[in-house]
């Protein structure tokens, strides 16, 4: 324990009322929230940038086998993780929604900012997708069930399998079939041959690898599904690691 | 035994404003010069241009950021508070303020290097041809926007080991972590460079070779256990005058 | 502070103003020489114009042979390649491309020694003048970048307009195709999250007393939640679901056609070329560094009906003409050409005679293309084109690779 808490507890000292308390809380509020939402914004960009990069950043990388499978399990993560402290310190059921939005906010300026204003594509080869539905979805399953178990095993499928129904009302249209020099392309192809990119050559997009042998064409809801089991693994997984982070350690001296 | 009530303190808000005016200036200023720059005379490393417009930046920044960062490490630990066992509660509940405001700015520099500019490196290495580990966005993004975001974490560290007691004399791990990442991104960057030079030849974002950087982004979920620590301790700092004190004596106690 | 921040604006719009507005080379001298020297050549890249206006098309066309000496610690082009085009940016859309007539819509492989004819359509999007390479992307290996061309976009941005028509006989704009759709959906769904974020703002100060409140209940903390708190919550997951669900539906009604994203790999046959009467064997390869002169010596065997002599020696991008034999004017400021630099002692080999003949080739671009840096290469091999005419200007390439000797003195 430290020194001054004793001196604390020699002089009975404290807040004159319970108005200044507020005032108290509200500037820790005023500092700590904005801080909350930048560092999301900030992280959740970081992670989501190294680890789904490409599949976000270009409208024909959003394939039915890779991105639906790839995106769940790095959406995820600070979901999970930030889900634990907010829910078990605070009871607030913002982990989800709130990570997520802040990566959108920052995703859209990003994108704007970079991939539009300085390396010139158009906005709409460039959008990112969205998945704050499925940080409301994790959200409130935690706060109707109160509990990180139920939230993993229906919320965890749920992101895993709802992400390409979510996003297919913007990516459907990207989806319709062109024809060039005697191939058929869909749109979103059409933009990446047409928009250069002298460092992404079209054997680097991992899309729709497989061996063709689909069972009746159902590609994307196997994915789906599949995407969903995963996903309730990697959200208990880290919770545990939101745990761990949550942890209040104290140590002697950095060894 | 004694009571001393106080009120609340305030958050030193004009003095948090003009340094994050600063920063946003720079940050644009720099960001401007990019999006001027980079597509004109930042393609070759070998031209006379770069050597001129980038290179010489380069050196100028570099020992400029040192040497600022040495100055406010060193300023702030010169004038740490050497009497912190006779520190009032109101001060020490200011100076919680004061680190969260600090903590704050490392929030905004953390979000403007993690997104706009890390993905403006993802933007620019996706049209171009990457020719040394020197190109305009490395040079804004490892070797401006980190050593700022490493500045910034290390003197909220530095501030609250020489000014609040709970620090001073123990260290927090949570603390440590989230600003050993930052710090840990740098040493990264050779493994980024060296694998590019090596083995590594396409401009993939989400490659393998870039999840080292993942690694020292989820340092960031330490968040929560620095939260716990500073929350346990401003919720005994706000009390008020009239509560029973032995309650939150335990809580410090416990954390 | 206003003063402060109007002044800062003012000094860097007047330096950016200072700051000359063209992009100069694509990195390609930042590769090792033995790279450039033995992966793939490059000739007779041209374009159809060097100046155009936005919307206007340009063609690039030319022809490159994979070299027979590809290193082999790089990945093989044999492999996967793609015919590509570095520019800074969109700067202008690829409307055609093709190697042998064959589309380079998807990514193909090519066979070392074999020459193919490449031409790529592209329409001007965005004013400036820019560097136009040819490059092939190796996959494992990275671009490789071919010669490049000045051009200069005139007119205005603004003016660009690039459509297609689907399949389905709908004509869209694809600057702007399908975005009004996806904004509308992002900013619902952006509101709705917001909004499941403000009603827990409503309750602030939010941080300390809950955290309080958490700690005071320990494991009953769960009352802390309201029942209206688990009527909003219920209200928004139905919403979500709703939501998801409606807009799944929307878009298949409205686009019941789609396919999934196209891949795959195309091949190109080869071109039957008239068969090559003259071979070569490199007999020693020197490099002088303080003359910036390669010395070739070579012994070349003729099996034409025409005597033939040495009027280009090409090498990692680089062009060295025997003036003697050809006139060749530079395509524009940056064009790596030495129009005069090539010196050929042995005189011409007549048809049925093998003889030694000994090239140099003396230029300070040795030095200002960073070529001069293959002595550092752990693997001292080099490789080039050597282009033999006939004296009714028929032309013969040749390659040839091998070690490297430096000279120092």
């Amino acid at each position: 324990m430290s020194k001054s808490s004793q001196a604390v507890s020699a002089t009975r000292s404290g807040m004159s009322s319970s108005a200044e308390q507020r005032k108290a809380y509200i500037q820790v509020d005023l500092l700590a929230i904005p801080l909350v939402v930048l560092l999301f914004a900030g992280i959740f960009s970081f992670h989501f940038a190294l680890l789904v990069g490409d599949w976000d950043y270009w409208v024909d990388w959003r394939d039915r086998r890779w991105w639906p499978l790839v995106t769940p399990l790095a959406i995820t993560v600070l979901p999970a993780v930030f889900s634990y402290v907010l829910w078990d310190k605070l009871r607030l059921p913002l982990g989800g929604t709130l990570t997520i939005l802040c990566l959108t906010f920052a995703a859209w300026i990003s994108r704007y900012l970079n991939f539009h204003l300085f390396a010139d594509f158009p906005m709409n080869f460039v959008w990112p997708s969205t998945y704050i539905g499925l940080g409301l979805i994790l959200d409130c399953m935690l706060l109707l069930t109160r509990s990180f178990f139920w939230t993993g095993l229906f919320g965890g499928f749920a992101v895993g399998a709802f992400l390409y129904p979510l996003n297919w009302s913007m990516l459907a249209p990207f989806q319709v079939p062109v024809e060039m020099h005697g191939t058929m392309l869909t749109v979103a192809d059409t933009l990446g041959y047409e928009y250069i990119r002298t460092a992404i050559p079209e054997y680097v997009r991992i899309i729709e690898e497989s061996t063709l042998r689909t069972f009746g064409e159902a590609v994307t809801p196997l994915t789906a599904v599949f995407a969903g089991f995963l996903n309730i693994l990697n959200y208990w997984f880290w919770l545990w690691i939101g745990y761990l982070g949550t942890k209040a350690i104290w140590i002697r001296k950095i060894v | 035994m004694k009571t001393a009530a106080y009120s609340s303190p305030k958050t030193p808000w004009a003095r948090f404003f003009l340094l994050l005016s600063l920063v946003a200036i720079i940050f644009s200023a720099y960001r401007v010069y990019q999006h001027a720059t980079a597509f004109t005379v930042g393609l070759d490393y070998f031209s006379p241009e770069f050597q001129q417009y980038w290179m010489r930046l380069l050196y100028i920044q570099l020992p400029v950021l040192a040497l600022a960062g040495a100055g406010i490490v060193g300023w702030l630990l010169v004038t740490r508070d050497r009497n912190l066992d006779k520190l009032e509660p109101a001060e020490e509940l200011r100076r919680y303020f004061v680190l969260l405001s600090q903590i704050l700015l490392f929030a905004c520099i953390a979000y403007l290097t993690a997104s706009p500019f890390t993905e403006a490196d993802a933007a620019w290495h996706q049209v171009t041809v990457r020719d040394t580990d020197f190109t305009p966005t490395h040079i804004v993004l490892f070797y401006f926007a980190i050593p700022m975001f490493i500045m910034s974490g290390v003197a909220a560290f530095v501030y609250a080991r020489t000014r609040l007691p709970q620090f001073a004399d123990r260290v927090s791990l949570p603390f440590a972590l989230l600003v050993a990442g930052p710090i840990m991104i740098m040493p990264n960057l050779g493994l980024n460079e060296w694998g590019h030079t090596f083995f590594y030849a396409e401009e993939l974002f989400a490659a393998p070779i870039h999840w080292g950087f993942v690694l020292l982004g989820w340092s960031a979920f330490a968040a929560g256990g620095l939260l716990v620590q500073l929350l346990t301790r401003i919720v005994e700092l706000t009390r008020l005058v009239s509560e029973d004190s032995a309650e939150p004596q335990k809580v410090l106690a416990a954390g | 502070m206003k003063t402060i921040l109007s002044l800062s604006i003012s000094a860097l719009v007047f330096f950016i103003s200072l700051l000359p507005l063209e992009a100069v080379a694509h990195g390609e001298r930042a590769q090792m020489p033995q790279l450039r020297m033995r992966t793939v050549h490059w000739l007779d890249v041209q374009v159809s114009t060097a100046k155009l206006a936005v919307n206007e098309v340009i063609t690039i066309k030319g022809q490159f042979m994979p070299s027979k000496y590809w290193p082999h610690h790089v990945n093989s082009i044999e492999d996967t390649a793609y015919l590509n085009i570095g520019v800074p940016g969109p700067s202008f859309v690829r409307l055609d491309s093709r190697v042998n007539g064959v589309p380079m819509i998807r990514s193909t492989s090519f066979r070392y020694g074999e020459l193919y004819d490449f031409e790529v359509t592209m329409k001007a999007r965005k004013p400036g003048r820019y560097h136009v390479h040819p490059v092939i992307n190796v996959k494992g290996t990275g671009p490789i970048i071919g010669p490049g061309i000045w051009v200069e976009v005139t007119g205005s941005f603004a003016d660009f307009e690039n459509s297609t028509t689907t399949l389905l006989g709908k004509k869209i704009d694809l600057e702007t195709y399908g975005f009004s759709n996806v904004v509308f959906w992002s900013a619902l769904w952006f509101s709705v999250g917001l909004a499941w974020f403000i009603y827990w703002l409503t309750k602030c100060p939010i941080i300390v007393p809950r955290f309080k409140r958490a700690q005071e209940l320990g494991t009953r903390a769960d009352e802390m939640i309201t029942t209206w708190d688990r009527r909003i919550a219920g209200g928004f997951l139905l919403l979500t679901l709703g939501l998801i669900a409606g807009g799944y539906l929307y878009a298949q009604e409205q686009y019941p056609i789609t396919t999934p994203l196209q891949t795959g790999r195309v091949d190109v046959p080869a071109i039957e070329r008239a068969p090559n009467p003259v071979s070569i064997k490199l007999i020693e390869a020197r490099y002088r560094i303080p003359g910036r002169s390669f010395r070739l010596e070579v012994e070349v065997t003729n099996r034409g009906d025409e005597p033939i002599t040495v009027g280009e020696f090409a090498a990692g991008n680089l062009r060295f003409i025997n003036s003697a034999v050809l006139k060749v004017k530079p395509l524009d400021e940056h064009d790596l050409l030495a129009p005069d630099a090539l010196r050929v002692e042995g005189g011409p080999v007549a048809p049925g005679e093998t003889k030694r003949l000994v090239i140099y080739a003396d230029d300070a671009m040795w030095e200002t293309e960073r070529m001069t840096t293959m002595i550092a290469s752990p693997d001292a091999v080099v490789a080039g084109l050597l282009h033999f005419y006939t004296g009714t200007g028929k032309r013969y390439l040749v390659e040839f690779g091998g070690p490297m000797i430096p000279v120092f003195g």
